[in-house]
């Protein structure tokens, strides 16, 4: 019987799936028809390495191809960051490339912003429109009046897109890193001087504090996190790390852990302090460590006389358990507990997460946090923090195209960056969108967005609106009609990951340098072309002298000069062929003891006085950094040491009573991929619905504005409001609400009312060092629809 | 002749649901939108289920992935009343989608909620089918579906095997969801072979067994978190 049924099904049985299994019906009995009822004929298949771009962190990928389709979407096997594994959102990428809502073509809006009229262009008549656009920029003399705002998780979007801003004479080339990112690249800069969020070597951490965070529920190396909490947990025989959970709200995850600390909200850097102080006064701290590779443990004298007051007296003076304890809410004995626990367990890791980088505090809380690894001297040691290198990618700068260009390349950045003495600092603490609104400091005529939808997926979304409605030229340069795209003049669909050329730099976790080679895996199904070559055309459009900047061909022999860095030795053919048949390119292991990589920062030692904010402390002044000792708020010395400032909540009292808790999933992530459907319908762990957006609200407070479960209520917060339903929570705490990024898919809600993201509610509030978004600090109150 | 089984380590389970999103790829799951879904009717061949205990506010939420258990001693089996689902000769519990009737004695009978029905056809736009993997036999309306335990990779890995003239090996076979784990928590073999990984794990102190005392014999095995005690 087996026989006849492995001869009918080559005979063909590729395609009606009922028919087939109507004959497993008749033919077969039990025992053969575990086999599955229904089987195409063997078709074309073949397995390629390619890179992950749901996520800033460029995991390997093995894509199943079948019959040039892509079926599945695996990690590769020997790649570094992910070892063979893919979180949910990589395991989506089919669904986003074969998409329905795709777009097909470029589409210009020949109506109005609110009745828009689209029509069908061809790529060359769309680049011919904006370079248009751009060469009249140039004959007004404001070529600084167009913005490059990217979202793209893309190394070689960000390489192109600034080179082209660069060489036509715009400083205004704005990358969007997921949120978080920022602040936590800001704290290792200003202790290490080297500007990439922390790594860990966490298979052989021994005692891990996690301080708002959770393994794969932010953007940063997700996947090296969860694979290394496998092997904290049981991959070492005989050792088990203790994992300690510091959060404001008790998670699924919580409960995963060996202990769970509840927090007062934004208290995270408190806590820290608190610790330290503990492991100070016990004298529990790594001596060895300090005195060889820190800088302003203790007062110090300059060569030029003058006094710096130390990390260790400023935190026995300042932060006693006591203190923090009523700052935090965690008991004093907890914080003694821990602090003694932290010491003792070597290798020990501090580590902060979304939970920390959510506030306006952001960068000093995690700078705190951090701090307690240089304590116990777990920097740069295996089972610490580890510093990433970056691949030496051969990459040559271009200037501006001429001396106008180089004038209005001169002009100051839109969202008000400047670079002060190394640091990136914002002269503003309100965000771009409004100064986008007010023409603040100079009026934009031309703006490009890249993989970017603000209107839906960044704060500050209201303000987003009223600037894409004003600003003349709206290109959007997306896959999908998202919600800025709907506001746009003209859109581009640039394709997916899948289909183009792209390198990726590993930008944390492994320690050593990484390169991905991201490649077509299949072509895009209606000839999408994708950012960077997109970019490369148009630059050959506006003329030769630009078109010089970009010689390259195609993308492709971008990325191959590009790799020629990687490498002295080995020959250029074998490096690209290498880097052709595995996917990418990698120097590990890790050595540890390279102090110079390691501490970038004054002294070549990890900087508890941080000196680079001292030397940026007028610009930070200007920018709304107070300080917390003096009266004028001018900056002291004092203020250069780890801090707790308080958060600044966007609106106190009864009015809106409750904090809103804003956190991604390793599902939702940060909310970009809400419109994938397969993403939608998995049910969010310990809630048990899907699709829906939901309030997360505590038991007792529901009862006493007498909400029920899934009753429709409104969310206001004195940005916007939005609708969303109730899940009644034991876990919230009763002054807190909670909302998850992306739940809920805008246009499948019943109620129209509702295609407003979680976003519309947050203020635009970014940090004046590095200008991450405070997405923290909301007030909310909430009534019935 | 294999018993194929799973081993599941809490211990390292984030709770990221990699699993149940490759699950839905591999095979073939469609979605059925924001009302269904609202009632309750969607397919998770792979699910986190989750239990709550205590009514304080620190409530505790134990939750754990759930594949179908395959059960040595399968109660869906003894009701289904048309042998649309039966146990083979290597311990795997199928559902022959072509014989079932869509009665549901077996999603009531199933302790561990591991079958779904089909309430509709499922819909795939045009675009939404090129993703669909040629492996797995789309299901029609009405008829129940679950977990195989990826029978097609077992297949496939067998096939494999026999071509370079050799015996399946530990570790030749893997289940979608367990490829995928970023923490390495599921393992897949044959419990009857004493070397296997999975057969040494399920002699663990920590291992488990769902509902055991049902005397069901699901072949899935838990190891609940806890000291290091292999």
């Amino acid at each position: 019987m087996k026989i006849q049924r492995r001869v009918f099904l080559k005979v063909g049985l590729a395609t009606a799936g009922a028919l087939a299994a109507r004959s497993a019906w008749g033919n077969v009995g039990p025992d053969e028809v575990q086999e599955p009822q229904w089987e195409g004929v063997p078709g074309e298949e073949k397995e390629v390495y390619s890179v992950c771009q749901m996520c800033p962190n460029g995991c390997g990928i093995k894509v199943r191809v079948y019959e040039g389709r892509v079926i599945k979407v695996e990690g590769h096997p020997g790649h570094p960051l992910n070892k063979g594994a893919l979180c949910p959102r990589g395991q989506a990428a089919p669904r986003l490339l074969y998409h329905p809502d795709r777009l097909t073509y470029p589409l210009v809006n020949k109506g109005s912003k609110k009745q828009a009229n689209w029509q069908k262009l061809t790529y060359e008549e769309a680049l011919d429109v904006l370079a248009g656009k751009l060469h009249d920029l140039t004959g007004n003399r404001s070529n600084h009046h167009l913005v490059a705002a990217s979202g793209s998780f893309s190394d070689l979007d960000d390489f192109i897109l600034e080179r082209f801003c660069n060489s036509f004479g715009t400083p205004n080339y704005l990358k969007f890193e997921s949120l978080g990112r920022r602040a936590m690249s800001m704290a290792m800069g200003l202790t290490h001087g080297s500007y990439s969020p922390p790594s860990v070597d966490w298979d052989k951490c021994d005692y891990l504090m996690l301080f708002g965070a959770e393994p794969g529920a932010t953007d940063n190396s997700p996947m090296p996190m969860m694979n290394g909490f496998g092997k904290m947990r049981q991959g070492r025989a005989g050792r088990r790390t203790k994992i300690v959970h510091i959060g404001t709200r008790y998670t699924p995850f919580s409960s995963k852990v060996d202990e769970w600390v509840k927090v007062n909200p934004g208290t995270y850097g408190a806590l820290a302090l608190g610790i330290a102080h503990v492991i100070i006064s016990e004298e529990r701290f790594d001596t060895e460590f300090i005195d060889r590779f820190s800088l302003g443990f203790r007062d110090m004298t300059e060569i030029d006389g003058t006094t710096k007051p130390g990390f260790k007296e400023h935190v026995l003076r300042n932060y006693s358990p006591e203190a923090v304890s009523s700052i935090t809410g965690v008991p004093n004995e907890t914080i003694i507990r821990l602090a003694e626990e932290f010491a003792d367990g070597k290798p020990a890791v501090a580590y902060g997460g979304d939970g920390p980088a959510s506030y306006s505090n952001a960068v000093t809380e995690l700078v705190a946090i951090h701090c307690l690894n240089a304590l116990v001297g777990s920097i740069d040691v295996p089972g610490g923090i580890i510093i990433q290198q970056s691949p030496s990618l051969k990459k040559e700068k271009s200037s501006p195209t001429d001396a106008l260009f180089a004038y209005n390349l001169k002009q100051p950045r839109v969202d008000g960056l400047r670079q002060s003495s190394d640091l990136p600092v914002f002269s503003t603490m309100s965000g771009l969108p409004s100064r986008l609104v007010e023409a603040v400091p100079y009026p934009i005529d031309v703006l490009m967005l890249v993989d970017l939808d603000p209107v839906a997926n960044l704060p500050g979304s209201a303000n987003w609106q009223k600037a894409l409605e004003k600003i003349p030229f709206v290109v959007s340069f997306s896959n999908h009609l998202d919600e800025s795209s709907k506001l746009a003049d003209m859109i581009i669909p640039n394709g997916t990951f899948l289909e183009r050329w792209d390198g990726k730099s590993v930008d944390s976790s492994t320690g050593f340098p990484v390169w991905g080679l991201g490649r077509p895996v299949i072509e895009s199904p209606e000839g999408q072309i994708d950012t960077s070559s997109l970019v490369l055309k148009l630059a050959n459009k506006m003329g030769d002298k630009m078109g010089s900047f970009f010689p390259w061909g195609s993308t492709k022999d971008l990325l191959r000069e590009m790799s020629s860095g990687l490498q002295a030795s080995a020959g250029e053919d074998e490096l690209w062929n290498e880097l052709d048949s595995q996917g990418f390119w990698s120097a590990g292991p890790y050595s540890f003891g390279q102090q110079k990589e390691v501490y970038k920062a004054r002294g070549s030692r990890f900087n508890f006085y941080m000196y680079l904010m001292e030397a940026a402390s007028a610009d930070l002044y200007e920018g709304g950094f107070r300080s917390q000792g003096s009266t004028s708020g001018r900056l002291t010395q004092s203020d250069f040491l780890p801090n707790h400032i308080s958060p600044e909540f966007s609106e106190a009292g009864v009015d809106y009573p409750f904090h809103l808790e804003l956190f991604g999933t390793t599902v939702s992530g940060h909310g970009r991929w809400s419109l994938l459907d397969g993403l939608q319908e998995i049910l969010e762990l310990g809630l048990n619905r899907s699709w829906r957006r939901l309030l997360l609200i505590n038991d007792y407070t529901a009862e006493q504005y007498d909400f029920a479960n899934d009753m429709p209520v409104w969310v206001e917060s004195s940005s916007g409001k939005i609708l969303a339903y109730v899940k009644k929570s034991k876990v919230m705490d009763r002054s807190c609400v909670g909302m998850i990024f992306g739940q809920g898919r805008p246009n499948h809600n019943a109620d129209p009312r509702a295609n407003q993201t979680p976003f519309s509610l947050l203020g635009e509030q970014i940090s004046p060092i590095g200008g991450g978004y405070c997405w923290g600090g909301t007030k909310v109150k909430v009534y019935k629809a | 002749m294999a018993r194929w089984g799973m081993v599941i380590d809490l211990d390292r389970c984030t709770g990221c649901q990699a699993c149940v999103v490759a699950c839905r790829q591999e095979n073939n799951i469609p979605e059925v939108g924001p009302e269904q879904a609202a009632m309750g009717r969607g397919i998770y061949w792979m699910q986190l289920i989750e239990e709550k205990e205590a009514a304080h506010e620190d409530a505790h939420i134990a939750y754990l992935p759930r594949p179908c258990m395959h059960c040595d001693n399968p109660l869906c089996v003894k009701v289904c009343p048309v042998g649309a689902t039966y146990k083979n000769s290597e311990g795997l519990v199928g559902q022959v989608y072509a014989r079932c009737i869509g009665c549901r004695y077996c999603t009531t009978a199933c302790p561990y909620t591991a079958r779904y029905f089909n309430w509709y056809k499922p819909e795939w736009k045009p675009e939404e089918k090129k993703y669909l993997s040629p492996d797995v036999s789309l299901r029609p309306k009405g008829v129940v579906e679950k977990c195989s335990f990826c029978v097609h990779r077992i297949r496939k890995a067998r096939r494999k095997a026999k071509d370079e003239n050799r015996e399946l090996v530990d570790g030749d076979v893997v289940p979608a969801c367990g490829e995928t784990c970023p923490s390495k928590a599921i393992f897949f073999g044959d419990l009857d072979d004493p070397n296997s990984e999975v057969s040494k794990l399920a002699k663990s102190r920590r291992a488990f067994r769902l509902e055991d005392h049902l005397g069901t014999g699901p072949k899935v095995i838990y190891l609940r978190e806890g000291e290091w005690s292999e």
